[in-house]
């Protein structure tokens, strides 16, 4: 299922689109801001109301079968916090979960970027994706913003 | 070759055009060495077709292998981590195999980029906050998730009071709410999203704490403000509900808003 997410190369905005999620003149909106602020895709579809939070996860769940994993339940390791910029973690919409010898865990709310496997994956670490909502993603990196 | 086209969409744009510029002179600079090649040794009415078709094949396979090597040179700048990672592993296996001074000019070079990559983040990041206020309309403020809406609320309110730093809060309430608000606890129904965008200012965060009652905040809004961005709030209701939408707004310590309070229903308040 990653191999195929990778090879797809479909970004969210064209999914969305495909899905008949998004009409063009409210995509044309949403590309001008994030354009302009950057960031992640899946929070600027949520922020503009294009498409509610739980839609799109259950959306990328059905095109993806990737699982939903609670975020809010779990605490991001010492060494992964290391690992990984916010500023990382916020263009990327993904939270690091665990590394286990070559498996690296993460969650996002927005599978569809291959630069989230081109950054770890190797011939010797895979990646191993779940999904969660924006929300529950955002509440987790202010957490580890106020962390010290 | 989609993928691969797709994936150079990565780079930036005058990384893109030189390396599709260098992919075109790869293809041209064979054509014409061996055009040249051919037509002073057979002259140019001797060549023929099969010749030429064989001729431009090997060009365009040597564009192509290129175009792959150029590819593979930037991505291997881009991904450094990869080739640091490929070093350790040449060096764990055998130390001579990468020699020290291939390590310090790696160690400079990641320095070296580190301090690119900083500095063009800080000048995005300078951009991206000037720009801020012209895509306000555009934004909802972030949802807080259900299950911690109480939570954070009683943060909100605790860090206000502790750090004097007024804290804006607004409540929402509209009693018709339609099945599939009911069960998306994160649709922000569209006459809440109208309001919130002729706010005039940007909340922090929002939350829904019931089917059809939202709480938002804002930090930094003192009483006035707070009663001026409610009156705001009021015009922008559409007019079809503004009869049946209750909006009540507080500046907090100020107006001391209890916990409690927030959650408690129309009925029950009445009762009390």
């Amino acid at each position: 299922m990653m191999r195929s997410i990778w090879e797809n190369e479909l970004t969210l905005d064209e999914f969305l689109l495909d899905k008949n999620r998004v009409n063009s003149e409210q995509l044309a909106g949403i590309r001008r801001v994030h354009a302009m602020e950057g960031g992640g895709w899946a929070g600027h579809f949520v922020d503009a109301g294009a498409v509610t939070e739980n839609e799109l996860l259950q959306l990328l769940m059905a095109e993806t079968a990737l699982p939903y994993i609670p975020v809010l339940q779990i605490t991001v390791a010492d060494d992964l916090r290391r690992e990984f910029t916010l500023d990382f973690l916020r263009t990327f919409e993904c939270l690091p979960i665990d590394r286990i010898g070559p498996v690296l865990t993460m969650a996002t709310p927005n599978p569809l970027q291959p630069e989230l496997f081109r950054s770890r994956g190797t011939s010797q670490t895979a990646i191993h994706l779940y999904l969660c909502r924006v929300s529950e993603w955002r509440e987790c990196l202010r957490r580890l913003q106020e962390k010290p | 070759m989609t993928r691969l086209l797709r994936q150079i969409y990565m780079l930036p744009r005058f990384v893109r055009v030189r390396l599709i510029a260098a992919f075109a002179l790869m293809g041209v600079i064979p054509v014409l060495a061996a055009m040249y090649v051919m037509t002073t040794r057979f002259g140019m009415a001797r060549v023929q077709l099969p010749m030429m078709s064989v001729l431009l094949l090997m060009c365009l396979i040597l564009a192509c292998l290129g175009l792959h090597v150029m590819r593979e040179t930037i991505f291997g700048v881009i991904d450094v981590s990869r080739i640091v990672q490929e070093l350790m592993r040449l060096r764990a296996h055998d130390p001579r195999a990468v020699s020290a001074s291939e390590l310090v000019r790696m160690d400079r070079l990641v320095s070296y980029m580190g301090d690119q990559v900083r500095a063009a983040q800080r000048m995005l990041d300078a951009y991206q906050a000037s720009v801020r206020e012209e895509t306000r309309p555009f934004r909802l403020p972030p949802l807080v998730p259900a299950a911690l809406l109480r939570t954070r609320v009683h943060e909100e309110l605790a860090q206000a009071e502790v750090q004097r730093i007024p804290i804006g809060i607004f409540t929402w309430q509209l009693g018709d709410v339609s099945a599939r608000e009911v069960a998306d606890e994160t649709l922000v129904p569209s006459w809440l999203q109208d309001v919130l965008r002729h706010s005039g200012i940007v909340l922090d965060a929002l939350g829904r704490m019931r089917p059809g009652h939202w709480i938002g905040w804002t930090q930094r809004l003192n009483s006035v403000e707070v009663k001026r961005v409610a009156a705001q709030m009021h015009k922008a209701v559409p007019a079809t509900l503004a009869d049946r939408v209750s909006l009540a707004a507080w500046s907090h310590p100020a107006d001391a808003v209890e916990l409690r309070w927030l959650y408690l229903d129309d009925v029950d308040k009445a009762e009390r």
